[in-house]
């Protein structure tokens, strides 16, 4: 017991050295939500997406779709074209004609507050 | 032990955390985990219910949620009319509301247990207040929130930026 103790006691303050000073702690709480598995994330993202139907709310189902690559993933497929949801997510919808047989061919966004 | 009988005749129920915490609570609050409900059915919850995937604080609170959440269930203490059940559903929101005010970290912890435990009511409520904590953001805003990186390429965060200025050219 001693003989491990003693080999093993040195390595005892290097190791909280590097420890304290990589954070790991810090890290991981920084990270946890990296972890969330998809089809809770898919919850999270799908409850800003029904809540949030109209502008200027709307952009915050836009900027989840910024936020990084998987979360963009399920903010698209969450998100239905214009046609089915009749709600306007991504600006690109305003740039792009409709589907010939659609009744919607192209959107315009308003600004409620300089146009009428 | 765990068929020791609570203060009000029922039975008790003991879970162990992770770290070898033991929580006792009624039958009917144990119940509200789907996970622990089939344990019980089985037959599996004696002389306790190990959950190695939950640590002890963040166990200490989900017995909270389920204590209050049975204790304050239609018909728990046999009253059943409408008065009655109003004040309880309002107890019950501001219990939840003032339950899920914590941190980011406290919140992941929760959701994941909630999930892992299959306790719908209390998965809802992380879900919403995780939801809630991103509106009004803005991308950068919500990876500093919950600690996320930016993994699109530069190329791929310029467009992106581009395809969404008239979005956020006011916040």
């Amino acid at each position: 017991i001693s003989l491990r103790s003693l080999c093993s006691r040195p390595h005892r303050p290097g190791r909280v050295r590097r420890v304290a000073a990589m954070e790991p702690d810090e890290a991981m709480r920084r990270s946890c939500w990296t972890q969330l598995p998809p089809e809770l994330l898919r919850e999270v993202l799908a409850r800003v997406e029904e809540s949030e139907g109209w502008w200027p709310h709307r952009r915050d189902v836009v900027a989840c779709a910024g936020v990084c690559r998987s979360w963009r993933e399920i903010v698209k497929e969450i998100v239905r074209t214009p046609e089915a949801s009749g709600k306007l997510t991504f600006p690109i919808s305003l740039k792009q004609p409709g589907p010939r047989d659609a009744p919607l061919k192209c959107f315009i966004m308003r600004n409620r507050s300089t146009q009428t | 032990m765990a068929a020791a009988e609570g203060s009000d005749g029922g039975k008790m129920i003991v879970l162990i955390s992770a770290d070898g915490q033991r929580f006792e609570l009624p039958e009917a609050a144990a119940k509200l985990s789907q996970i622990v409900l089939y344990m019980i059915e089985d037959g599996c919850c004696y002389p306790s219910i190990p959950l190695p995937k939950v640590d002890g604080v963040i166990l200490a609170k989900i017995v909270e949620y389920c204590n209050k959440h049975a204790a304050l269930s239609s018909g728990a203490d046999g009253s059943s009319d409408a008065a009655s059940e109003r004040s309880k559903e309002r107890e019950l929101k501001i219990f939840d509301a003032e339950f899920i005010d914590v941190d980011v970290t406290t919140l992941f912890d929760v959701m994941m247990a909630a999930n892992y435990l299959n306790i719908k009511g209390l998965l809802d409520l992380a879900c919403q207040r995780t939801a809630d904590l991103i509106k009004g953001k803005s991308p950068e805003q919500i990876r500093q929130t919950f600690g996320i990186k930016n993994d699109f390429t530069p190329e791929e965060e310029a467009a992106i930026r581009k395809e969404n200025a008239w979005a956020f050219d006011n916040i």
